[in-house]
């Protein structure tokens, strides 16, 4: 119940998100382009001269399609994100009350920045936002054994997203990392931590109580000379950094390696920048998590003045609380939260022996982290009690990934701001990424919801199980009588319950009053209640539909013919909005269908801007097809490597229009939505791509490291030790 | 009590709320007709 929560309400906001595109079928929206039984190309491994955007995805979706039909492939994944979000976000907030936590994944989960995303078909980058929870937590536990291979782990959601995703999780662990303590030196070895200082301090006992060993160590971590502690935080930021970038290798050898290098249209600065899609301009857009720069993007009936208005209530009050809730030392509901919940998971399971496989001492305190949190012990067995000393851990660092991530959201809002973005892509190219720069709200989003956790861990107010100086008689009865319920249910019984039954009592309630179960309520439905244009398939513009047959006779003919050479896909433009396809506009599917290789138009329109095209051999076509000339093309295509023509859209006018520029070449196909034509045996075309070796090198490190990481993770998959078992509490 | 009381007043906001934006999103013009049928998207 309480670990499978999160992950339930993630799959039902899914569901109730998707809606009609959980039909069977394929959901087709702008840059969501899933394609039935996609062919493994030179394209899907960016061998060929087109920017690597979908590498890794394409190849990680072709590869899952090989055992799953890709329709489900694409529902598992569009699924996936909001479960991840859902329970990464849960995992993160600093508290063991359930319902706090929920409405954090609920908050992560759903909001504008996911429904924007959603719309454009961005599930990539979404992929790697619902894994962004889990890098933070990764990222601030850097300083554990097994820490680096933790973090790999967690980074896989944003390393199958590809770019985009792979650059604003690097941003935020950079930050964690670099901001996050070191821990305790006299806990678990690790590289990164200097060794312990010596001697350590005697303990003072305090009257009733005994003296934590635990605190003493956090006392001693606050005199740590600044010196090693700033190398040491160095040192993390470096290893956070280089981990992403062995996961990035595939899209980073594929890019920074193309012959032609990236070409970059200064125009494309204005054209995604951020804009303002609420009464609240630009920067309360972007503080309202929305401000997509695609006005067709914005769910229908977002910006309204009343709804917004409470939606910046709503993430002010989650800022402010973010803010005040995770200083240290906060209490939050007179001690019985987050440290209740450390102390209750280092003594209810069992969970004895020291990360190094050590066996504590019979009521010995254990330090433990819990979403972050580094709390003193100091408890002795069953009692909930009060760290005098905690931290989470993550805090300096979110703050910090959150506010550079908005400030670079607001750079494209006004022209000083593109200026520097113009003059960055004029300096190296890679600065392009920051142009459709409201991606980088993705850690505010997160520091938003776990400010919106921890203010409903306030609200929500659970009161304390019992005190340390109190017997435990005096516990109010109802939680005494609800303790001993859930001991029961757990097979023991009274004061053997134990911790365990004590953290299974506050998830089922106890120690909350009737205002606190309302606040845990509203806080679950308030994320869905103040944006429900999410709603049923963000409100009904996501569907399913299925390619038609048509298209899949063309591909078999195709993929018989062994003649070599290239595809060319007319009408010449990016994107399409197909009849079958209720007229969405989506990205041209002929290069994922095909197995060939496919040149489409790569320079998109937006508004009346046409952008650059990036493929060198997409920017030779429009000379090649003469403007609006109306000259055979037979022949010039098939000096220039094509062997197959598709006009796949625009109707019988334009069909008619390119049949007639064609009439040299045999028309394989004419159908309602599709005409193919096969030209003569056409002329040897050399791709300019980056060597198939370096991006082959580069796939094979980044799935070494994965496969490593899952090898020492105690993971189901492989064999695992008790201490590494350890390690995973 | 106050607690209770808070609960309830933000109860009836979240309801109003939810009136408001679920009729605002149900009545809301439908989505521009695109007469570009190639272009990416619009400002």
């Amino acid at each position: 119940m309480r670990r499978g929560a999160p992950y339930g309400l993630g799959l039902v906001l899914g569901m109730l998100a998707l809606g009609p595109a959980l039909a069977p079928g394929f959901t087709l929206a702008y840059d969501m382009v899933f394609v039935p039984d996609p062919p493994i190309t030179a394209t899907t491994f960016g061998l060929t001269g087109t920017l690597p955007r979908a590498v890794p995805s394409d190849a990680v979706v072709a590869l899952l399609s090989t055992v799953l039909p890709a329709d489900l492939v694409q529902k598992a994944l569009l699924l996936g994100i909001f479960v991840l979000a859902c329970a990464g976000a849960a995992a993160l907030v600093p508290t063991p009350v359930l319902g706090a936590r929920l409405a954090a994944g609920a908050f992560y989960a759903w909001n504008p920045f996911v429904a924007e995303r959603l719309l454009i078909g961005q599930w990539a980058f979404l992929l790697g936002y619902a894994g962004l929870p889990w890098a933070v937590r990764a990222a601030a536990r850097l300083h554990r054994r097994g820490g680096v291979a933790a973090l790999v782990r967690a980074l896989i959601p944003a390393a199958i997203g590809g770019f985009t995703p792979m650059i604003v999780t690097a941003l935020t662990v950079a930050c964690v990392a670099i901001c996050t303590p070191p821990r305790s030196p006299s806990s678990s070895p690790s590289p990164l931590r200097a060794p312990p200082p010596s001697p350590p301090p005697p303990p003072s006992p305090a009257p009733h109580r005994r003296r934590s060993p635990f605190l003493v160590r956090q006392r001693e971590d606050r005199t740590v000379p600044a010196r090693s502690g700033g190398l040491r935080r160095a040192v993390a930021g470096v290893v956070a950094l280089g981990t992403c970038g062995v996961l990035a290798l595939p899209w980073l050898v594929a890019s920074l390696w193309r012959p032609d290098g990236v070409a970059v249209d200064p125009a494309g600065v204005a054209a995604f920048a951020a804009r303002a899609d609420t009464p609240f301009g630009g920067v309360g857009s972007l503080f309202l998590l929305g401000g997509i720069w695609n006005a067709e993007a914005v769910p229908r009936g977002y910006g309204d003045l009343a709804v917004s208005t409470l939606r910046l209530l709503l993430a002010t009050t989650a800022v402010i609380a973010y803010a005040l809730l995770t200083r240290s030392g906060t209490r939050l509901s007179g001690g019985s939260t987050h440290s209740a919940e450390c102390e209750m998971r280092s003594i209810g399971e069992g969970a004895r022996l020291t990360r190094d496989g050590r066996r504590l001492a019979e009521g010995a305190p254990h330090p433990v982290e819990c979403g972050g949190w580094v709390a003193g012990g100091g408890a002795s067995r069953g009692e909930v009690g009060v760290s005098r000393r905690e931290r989470w851990t993550p805090r300096g660092g979110l703050a910090l990934a959150a506010g550079v991530g908005l400030g670079i959201a607001c750079l494209g809002l006004v022209e000083p701001g593109r200026e520097v973005l113009r003059a960055l892509s004029g300096v190296w190219a890679g600065f392009a990424v920051l142009r459709d720069a409201q991606q980088y709200v993705a850690p505010f989003a997160l520091l938003q919801a776990v400010g919106f956790g921890l203010l409903l861990t306030w609200a929500i107010r659970p009161r304390p199980l019992a005190h340390r100086s109190e017997p435990s008689d005096s516990r109010p009865s109802a939680d005494r009588a609800r303790v001993e319920r859930a001991g029961a249910r757990a097979g023991v019984a009274g004061d053997e319950a134990g911790a365990g039954s004590r953290r299974r009592a506050v998830d089922a309630g106890a120690g909350v009053d009737r205002a606190g179960w309302m606040f845990g309520v509203f806080g679950v439905v308030a994320p869905v209640v103040l944006v429900p244009s999410l709603v049923w398939g963000v409100g009904g513009r996501l569907g399913a539909v299925d390619y038609p047959q048509e298209w899949m006779r063309v591909r078999e003919v195709i993929a018989a013919d062994r003649t070599p050479g290239a595809v060319l896909a007319l009408p010449w433009s990016a994107h399409r909005r197909y009849r079958w396809s209720a007229e969405r506009t989506l990205l041209d599917p002929m290069p994922r269908f095909l197995p060939r290789r496919v040149v489409a138009e790569d320079a998109v329109q937006v508004g009346n801007v046409r952008l650059a095209a990036e493929d060198p051999r997409a920017r030779a076509i429009p000379a090649l097809l003469g403007g609006d000339g109306d000259g055979d093309l037979t022949e010039p295509l098939r000096r220039a490597g094509f062997r197959y023509v598709i006009v796949d859209a625009g109707g019988p006018k334009t069909q008619n229009v390119f049949h007639r520029r064609l009439g040299q070449a045999t028309r394989i196909h004419d159908g309602p939505e599709l005409t193919a034509y096969r030209l003569v045996t056409p002329a040897p075309y050399t791709e300019k791509g980056p060597p198939a070796w370096a991006v082959g090198t580069a796939f094979s490190a980044a799935f070494m490291a994965i496969l490593w990481s899952l090898a020492i993770s105690g993971s189901s998959l492989l064999p695992r030790s008790r201490v590494l078992r350890e390690e995973s509490l | 009590m106050i607690r209770a009381l808070a609960a309830v007043v933000i109860g009836v906001i979240l309801a109003v709320g939810a009136s408001v934006a679920a009729v605002n999103a149900g009545t809301s013009r439908p989505d521009p007709v695109n007469k570009q049928l190639y272009r990416y998207g619009a400002r």
